[in-house]
């Protein structure tokens, strides 16, 4: 029968086509880790991890201040643009159709398309040039600034998976608006609006000129809030473009750590929302 | 429903989990015996070979490799080969030290050493206790941890020009940045540990901005202020101090690998011009008897984002060729004439396309040419001899110049000139705000080019220190930097 075999062909090829676009996503992944593993993996030791970088032709360098720095303006930022972005999007999912609400959503896509160079001139010009000091401050809320619209536009879209026929449920039964928000809304969307927190975090966590055009970089460790700090992403650029084989070494060491921690974010992230979903 | 939000099955996640783990264990390369370790007010001090312990019983004596000691302590060293003897200055003390001898000198007077100096599988070895105490430090032996110790008296720190707390912010210039990186680094170890300077490597353009905006203590560039950037502040007021020199190399890649390569200024420019299209054109063959050139087209590889490395180089070429001149002009962006010609960013993207494209020709600062081996053109200079760009031929031309302060001096007339050479300057303001700042701001730039500290790192890292004519010129310009009128530097 032909026409069977033809139908079986005809199934089987999409499917392949399909099967094969999944393995090529996976394996981009997978090359890159790969890449930079061998490549950053024989510079990668607690001293690297920890000591002051060094310049060229002085051994021991390390990304400690960088790595320190790009923690504190990640968290810095996310500090900034998760409560804001999640309470954004609450109103988003509340009154979906008033005015506000469409310029916010417009707002946040716009931003989400916005080069992160301009994010960083923009608070160069309203912090930097006003105070005439880079700082940590600064470069944590260009990051905030980067994260925000994507928390925002994720977490409205988590939100508004939550049934109607819940919320309906839980007025139904005397709850009050604020009771319905706190205690059913938000923590049925909680893994979701994670995953848009986590996309986020691990996005700022990879800018090099936000942070650049903000906290600059430096050479010591941070002590406060109100200095130029150094962060993984601006080492990693400025060492790539050196000629000089330590330097590029330590790039690739700093790469590594850099894609370590997104993953291990993603994972850390993936983990909760399991856990989360067995319990619940 | 939820199930959705589990992409991921437990096995990938384990093997994430693994995966992570392993990283952070891969370290634990294993030190079998420990080897002694060198600490310097706390500090680990790297050494490519660990100390090593000679001789027995009272006589042991651990000893240190030369280089190590003296640039911890930041000693002046210097080494005599016919005496094979090694002498150190710091501070006013002088000690000399003869290999295998057991005499040597502490500010002349004679002393008689347990161990002699040596040499090691190729390093020399001095007498730890005896150098370091000699340069007027204190040293200890921790024998449990394995750890030589050495303590800055007052006289080791050689300078602090402040005792409070002191950030200074600076950047700029990305070609001389490692050379700053080397210095704000041994400038952090000689003064006082309250005073820090971060130069960060932005571009000239933006290293400008940040001085005329007020966000940098001083800026590194390559290219002088235009009239329009002068035109915002007051005549004189922010100082263009030369710091160090560098060469712009001319690089090719010829199939058959045609090394040694000689151009005179005339066939360059007309090479960048688009004139001469193939390699093997008359006028480069009757320049290189002897080299076999292939009929390969030329294309020409240059930057293309804003550069200072570009300016120095179309500077050159304005100087040397009339057509270059009034067809394209000097500048950090120009508009390149030769036809398929091919843009890279930055000196690693033009040496990246160099390498890669047959027939190419480009031009990169110096360090990206001979790290990368890149083939390098000898060029005719003024005075007629085939000159390779070498950190040598690149003082020569500055000692040799015929142009203003504010000129990058190209086309040079000294014999052994190389002529693409460019000066780099730090941007200064001369009429400083805070009487701290400028004390500190003065400090460096006099420790760093003035007393010449630069010099030990800059040939390593490629760049040219200034000749002496340049220098008086700089001791007279950091002179000028005040406060309140009151000059800084006394």
């Amino acid at each position: 029968m032909p026409d069977t075999k033809w139908r079986l062909v005809k199934s089987f090829v999409p499917e392949a086509v399909c099967r094969l676009a999944a393995l090529l996503v996976i394996s981009v992944l997978f090359l890159i880790l790969y890449y930079i593993f061998q490549r950053g993996a024989g510079v990668i030791s607690p001293a690297f991890l920890t000591a002051l970088p060094t310049p060229v032709g002085v051994p021991g360098g390390g990304i400690g201040n960088a790595l320190l720095g790009s923690l504190v303006m990640v968290a810095l930022g996310a500090l900034l643009a998760v409560p804001c972005g999640v309470a954004a999007a609450v109103y988003l999912d509340q009154n979906p159709k008033s005015r506000l609400a469409a310029a916010c959503r417009f707002a946040s896509r716009v931003l989400t398309g916005v080069p992160s160079l301009i994010v960083g001139l923009f608070v160069f010009t309203l912090l930097v040039l006003r105070t005439g000091q880079y700082s940590a401050l600064a470069g944590g809320i260009a990051l905030a600034v980067m994260m925000m619209p994507v928390i925002t536009l994720s977490a409205e879209e988590m939100l508004r998976l939550v049934p109607n026929s819940w919320r309906e449920a839980s007025l139904a039964l005397g709850a009050s608006k604020k009771q319905t928000v706190l205690r059913l809304v938000l923590p049925a969307a909680a893994a979701g609006i994670a995953v848009g927190v986590m996309l986020a975090v691990a996005l700022a966590a990879g800018q090099t000129a936000p942070v650049l055009l903000t906290a600059l970089t430096s050479i010591f460790w941070p002590e406060n809030l109100l200095q130029p700090t150094a962060s993984l992403p601006v080492l990693i650029y400025t060492y790539a473009i050196s000629p000089f084989a330590d330097w590029q070494q330590q790039a690739w060491g700093a790469a590594l750590v850099l894609v370590v921690m997104v993953l291990m974010l993603n994972i850390a992230a993936q983990l909760f929302i399991a856990v989360k979903n067995r319990r619940g | 429903m939820r199930r959705e939000f589990l992409p991921l099955s437990k096995k990938i996640i384990s093997a994430f989990v693994c995966l992570g783990l392993l990283l952070t264990l891969l370290p634990a390369a294993v030190a079998q015996a420990r080897p002694i370790t060198i600490e310097f007010d706390g500090r680990t001090v790297p050494s490519e070979v660990p100390p090593v312990i000679v001789g027995t019983g009272a006589g042991a004596r651990t000893m240190v490799p030369l280089r190590v000691i003296f640039e911890t302590l930041g000693a002046d060293v210097s080494w005599e080969a016919a005496t094979q003897t090694v002498t150190g200055r710091k501070a006013g003390n002088v000690i000399s030290l003869v290999i295998g001898n057991r005499s040597a000198t502490v500010n002349g007077s004679p002393r008689t050493l347990d161990q002699p100096a040596q040499i090691l599988e190729g390093r020399t070895l001095v007498p730890f206790r005896f150098v370091g105490e000699a340069l007027g430090a204190r040293v200890e032996w921790d024998g449990a941890q394995r750890i030589v110790r050495i303590a800055s008296t007052d006289a080791s720190r050689r300078r602090s020009p402040l005792e409070r707390e002191l950030r200074l912010t600076t950047g700029g210039a990305t070609f001389p940045n490692p050379l700053y990186q080397r210095l704000v680094h041994e400038y952090a170890r000689i003064t006082s540990p309250a005073i820090r300077i971060d130069y960060a490597s932005v571009g000239s353009g933006a290293g400008i901005r940040g001085i005329l905006g007020g966000t940098f203590d001083f800026a590194g560039t390559d290219a002088p202020l235009t009239a329009e950037q002068q035109a915002g502040v007051r005549p004189n007021e922010i100082l263009h101090v030369p710091a160090v020199m560098g060469a712009v190399a001319v690089v090719y890649n010829i199939p058959g690998a045609a090394t040694g390569l000689r151009l005179s200024p005339d066939v360059l420019a007309d090479i960048f011009l688009g004139v001469i299209t193939n390699w093997n054109d008359a006028r480069i063959t009757a320049l290189n008897p002897g080299v076999r050139l292939p009929d390969q087209r030329i294309t020409v590889v240059r930057r293309s984002d804003s550069s200072g490395t570009t300016f120095i180089f179309t500077d050159y070429l304005s100087k040397i060729s009339e057509p270059w001149r009034t067809r394209v002009g000097r500048g950090t962006t120009v508009s390149w004439p030769s036809a398929g010609n091919i843009g890279a960013r930055g000196n690693e993207g033009v040496a990246a396309q160099v390498s890669h494209l047959p027939g190419a020709v480009g031009y990169v600062e110096l360090s990206n040419a001979i790290l990368n081996r890149l083939n390098t053109v000898a060029l005719r200079n003024r005075a007629g001899n085939f000159v390779g760009p070498t950190v040598e031929a690149t003082t020569a031309a500055a000692a040799a110049a015929d142009v203003g302060p504010l000129d990058h001096p190209t086309n040079s007339p000294g014999t052994a000139a190389y002529p693409i050479v460019g000066l780099t300057w730090i941007l200064v303001h001369r009429d400083q705000a805070d009487a701290s700042e400028a004390r500190v701001v003065v400090d460096f730039l006099r420790w760093a080019i003035v007393e010449r500290n630069l010099e030990p790192f800059a040939a390593d890292l490629f760049y040219a220190p200034l000749p002496q004519e340049v220098l008086n010129r700089v001791r007279e310009q950091i002179r000028t930097i005040n406060h309140n009128n009151t000059p800084v530097w006394r």
